[in-house]
């Protein structure tokens, strides 16, 4: 087998043929071909089954709290710029319980790619909804179905200004790993949307189902054009087919352009003294 | 010596601008002042006051009675003649209804005063106009107390109702110059401002909550010229796992919100205390639960703080006596939160946070920043845990500094911070941390003790309270009583040595509050099985008085 600079010997406890193998390989593969070192990678997820990634490889990381990666993110970006950033969340970390911070963040347009395993379902609390489950379905929990519609992350990108919104598969990580290495070029929010199955609790959203439902998004696609890329976001399901690939990428300023008095990309390591406060300290003497 | 002097309006009067513009004048004068606002949680309307004392002394509370009361809205005129002292001045208009008293009025016509001045919204220039005058201000000065910065046109129609204002008003006595020299005129949250750039901050993230939101503010004043970066966040959740992901990546960086906000980021203080990555954190205390009152203060989140976030981790609780105070102390939570890797909650108040004083110049050359970060660490073969099993006090790597991989993980981890749930780890892990207690021992801060030598009650306070406790005790050592006062920083760990002695001398203690269950009684008798005797008590928002506490005193002993 492959080897990489990534790999650690971290005993793996995600489930055998977990969605999850299929995305951290890409991710590895496309941070070689970038031609970044572990060093130079800060990994930042919060909890879930997808949040566990960066305990599985070897980079720099930073494992929040449920729902709490984005800010953990907006921090160490402040701090440090020059580390190239990563987000691992599920779609309950990213949707649910940190919701309110994708939308956010995404308006920032920090300088990162956040990947959002999107397996339709919760693995690590065993096989509730999530915010991406469909209408009807039934989980371990909500036997009689899903009452309240799903969240379409796409969209939901789309429309809060996400200057890279793309959807992959991780039973395609080849294309995958192209779409992430797209997504460290980019500068600003690279958000990619990643099918994958849940081997345990969704019976329904499988390698299979994935493969027979999803489409390459036609080379014809104007990527520039966001009303174009909002109408392609709802193809979803049996009759439209699932769209994968880059729907929108835009060059607009990032979170730290707006602080061009910072003479720094590394905040972290900007000798400050009390004594800095002297002359001003002079100027409000009275 | 000293005089006092409320400017009371409603709220879009600009009263603050008047309060602003006078109190610079003063100092520049030579005098100190303690200035105090009440306000309501609104834009426009209410009652609102500012309260100013000025002295010839440095002072740290605002004056139990003010000599002069200049009521700009029938309901200040109305409310407000009773904290009058008995010789004191109102200065309000003449179609106001009054209460009948024995107080000297100068009425004054506002209406006419504005339109003569072609100056609708002249309320804050002529309430300045009417201080200067009560005050016995030169009319020749009134042009040096406006803003330099207005145009001649603005200034002129400014002036004139100042001056209007001025003339029709009469003088309750004259100042003459007093001597302070190298002060700086300043607010508590400010001083929080300054305290957190003196100790290297970089990164402020914040939700705006009343009353912390001016340490915002004044951070976001300064950000070009410190190079900071002051972000408004979505919520106070994000604001402290934010600030947390900032210092793990190597910055310094802080949040504070009030006891609302305090409560959203509960979780970041377990994370911080479990990743083991600095954290300061200041709560700002308004009324609770839920919503309380906006603009008013208590100290009622003591318990709160000392219990906030789920399992067992070390933390350390301080709390700021006045203005100069939270200066000094903001700056040394940095220091303790770094060495320690634990989260450092600092207690201010409403009272406190929105006060101004003149205090001396901040001894910035005195200072020194000491990160415990890994600056140097060139080889990374040679061993490094960054949770070390074998010391406490470690200097910390920080990701992308050096070749080394580093982690920071909110679960329970080895000492490389990877996830694990074996047993003895969880055991030496969760000692690893608990330990830091012990150590922090020996970094508190004993109280403050004040007044008599040989005393048979000993007050204690922490917090705002302490500056009306220290002016109470000095009144009641003045009449004779026994007493003296312990007057808290550190709250917790608690500092345990003047209370076993004087424990041990057989005094009797209570302590003197702003909340209703007496939380430092309470942590008292937890952590040291001293019961105290008794509480002086306030929670009706207002900042406890050198009075009240003297008066609750005398019922006590009686």
């Amino acid at each position: 087998m492959k080897t990489s600079p990534f790999d650690n010997s971290h005993e793996n406890t995600w489930c055998p043929g977990c969605g999850n193998f299929g995305i951290q390989n890409a991710l590895k593969a496309a941070l070689e071909a970038s031609d970044l070192n572990p060093k130079d990678v800060l990994i930042v997820s919060g909890i879930g089954q997808a949040a566990k990634l960066p305990h599985f490889m070897n980079a720099n990381a930073f494992n929040g709290l449920h729902g709490r990666a984005l800010p953990a993110a907006l921090g160490a970006q402040v701090a440090n710029s020059t580390m190239k950033i990563i987000v691992a969340t599920g779609d309950g970390d990213a949707l649910a319980e940190g919701g309110n911070h994708l939308i956010h963040n995404v308006r920032r347009n920090l300088d990162l790619v956040h990947l959002l395993h999107d397996n339709q379902v919760y693995g690590l609390t065993k096989g509730q909804a999530a915010p991406t489950t469909p209408l009807g379905q039934k989980t371990t929990l909500q036997t009689s179905g899903v009452r309240i519609p799903p969240l379409n992350p796409i969209t939901l990108a789309l429309s809060v200004g996400c200057s890279f919104v793309a959807r992959g598969f991780s039973g395609n990580p080849g294309h995958l790993q192209k779409l992430i290495e797209a997504g460290i070029k980019h500068k600003g929010y690279a958000l990619i949307d990643i099918l994958q199955p849940c081997v345990s609790f969704n019976k329904i959203n499988t390698n299979k189902w994935y493969n027979d439902h999803t489409f390459m998004i036609p080379e014809s696609h104007d990527t520039s054009d966001v009303v174009k890329a909002f109408e392609l976001s709802l193809k979803w399901g049996e009759e439209t087919g699932i769209p994968l690939g880059i729907f929108y990428q835009e060059e607009r300023p990032t979170f730290l352009d707006g602080f061009e008095f910072i003479e720094t990309e590394n905040l972290s390591k900007l000798k400050r003294t009390p004594q800095d406060l002297q002359s001003y300290l002079k100027e409000i003497a009275l | 010596m000293n005089w006092s002097i409320i400017l009371a309006g409603a709220a879009g009067h600009g009263l603050n601008l008047a309060e602003n513009l006078l109190i610079k004048h003063l100092t520049k004068q030579g005098y100190y002042f303690h200035a105090y606002k009440d306000y309501m949680s609104r834009v426009r309307g209410g009652l609102n006051y500012v309260h100013i004392t000025f002295a010839d002394a440095p002072v740290n509370t605002h004056a139990e009675t003010v000599d002069v009361l200049i009521a700009l809205t029938e309901e200040a005129a109305l409310v407000l003649p009773e904290l009058l002292s008995k010789e004191g001045l109102l200065v309000t208009d003449s179609s106001y209804k009054l209460e009948p008293s024995s107080h000297k009025v100068s009425t004054i016509d506002i209406k006419s005063i504005l339109s003569s001045s072609q100056n609708p919204k002249g309320m804050s220039v002529l309430a300045l106009g009417l201080a200067a005058k009560a005050f016995g201000i030169s009319r020749h000065d009134l042009p040096t107390l406006l803003p330099t910065h207005w145009q001649d046109l603005m200034k002129d129609k400014n002036l004139l109702t100042a001056e209007l204002a001025y003339d029709s008003c009469s003088t309750f006595f004259k100042l003459t110059t007093s001597n302070n020299k190298n002060h700086i005129v300043m607010s508590g949250n400010q001083a929080v401002a300054l305290g957190a750039i003196a100790a290297g901050l970089s990164f402020y993230a914040a939700y705006p909550m009343a009353p912390s939101t001016s340490v915002m503010n004044h951070l976001m004043s300064l950000e070009k010229r410190f190079q900071l970066v002051v972000e408004q966040v979505e919520d106070e959740i994000a604001a402290i796992n934010a600030v947390i992901g900032a210092t793990a990546s190597g910055v310094r960086a802080m949040t504070a919100s009030s006891g609302g906000g305090i409560s959203l980021m509960v979780e970041g203080i377990g994370l911080a205390a479990v990743a083991e990555v600095p954290l300061v954190l200041l709560d700002v205390q308004r009324p609770g639960p839920a919503t309380g009152m906006a603009t008013r203060t208590e100290q009622s989140d003591l318990n709160f703080v000392l219990n906030a976030s789920q399992g067992e981790f070390p933390r350390m609780i301080l709390s700021y006596k006045n203005i100069e105070d939270a200066f000094y102390q903001t700056f040394r939570a940095f220091n303790l939160a770094d060495k320690y890797r634990i989260p450092v909650i600092m207690l201010s108040d409403q009272y406190l946070a929105d006060s101004m004083a003149t205090v001396p110049v901040f001894d910035v050359a005195s200072l020194e920043i000491n990160r415990y970060i890994l600056e140097n660490d060139m080889n990374p073969n040679e061993n490094y845990a960054h949770h070390s099993l074998e010391t406490l006090i470690q200097e910390r790597a920080i990701p992308g500094w050096t070749d080394r991989i580093i982690m920071n993980d909110s679960h329970e981890h080895d000492e490389n911070a990877s996830v694990t749930e074996d047993a003895e780890n969880r055991v030496v892990m969760n000692m690893r941390r608990m330990k830091k207690l012990e150590l922090l021992h020996s970094e508190v801060l004993e109280p403050e003790f004040i007044g008599s030598d040989l005393p048979k009650t000993v007050l204690l306070s922490w917090g705002s309270t302490s500056e009306q406790l220290r002016e109470a005790v000095h009144m009641l050592n003045s009449a004779n009583e026994p007493v003296a006062g312990l007057l808290f920083n550190d709250l917790y760990p608690l500092p345990s040595q003047q209370l076993k002695h004087w424990h041990s001398q057989g005094v009797k203690f209570v302590t003197v509050e702003g909340n209703y269950q007496g939380q430092l009684a309470q942590l008292i008798a937890r952590e040291l099985g001293i019961w105290i005797d008794d509480s002086i008590l306030k929670f009706d928002g207002r900042q406890m008085t050198p009075d009240y506490i003297m008066s609750l005193y005398k019922e006590l002993m009686a």
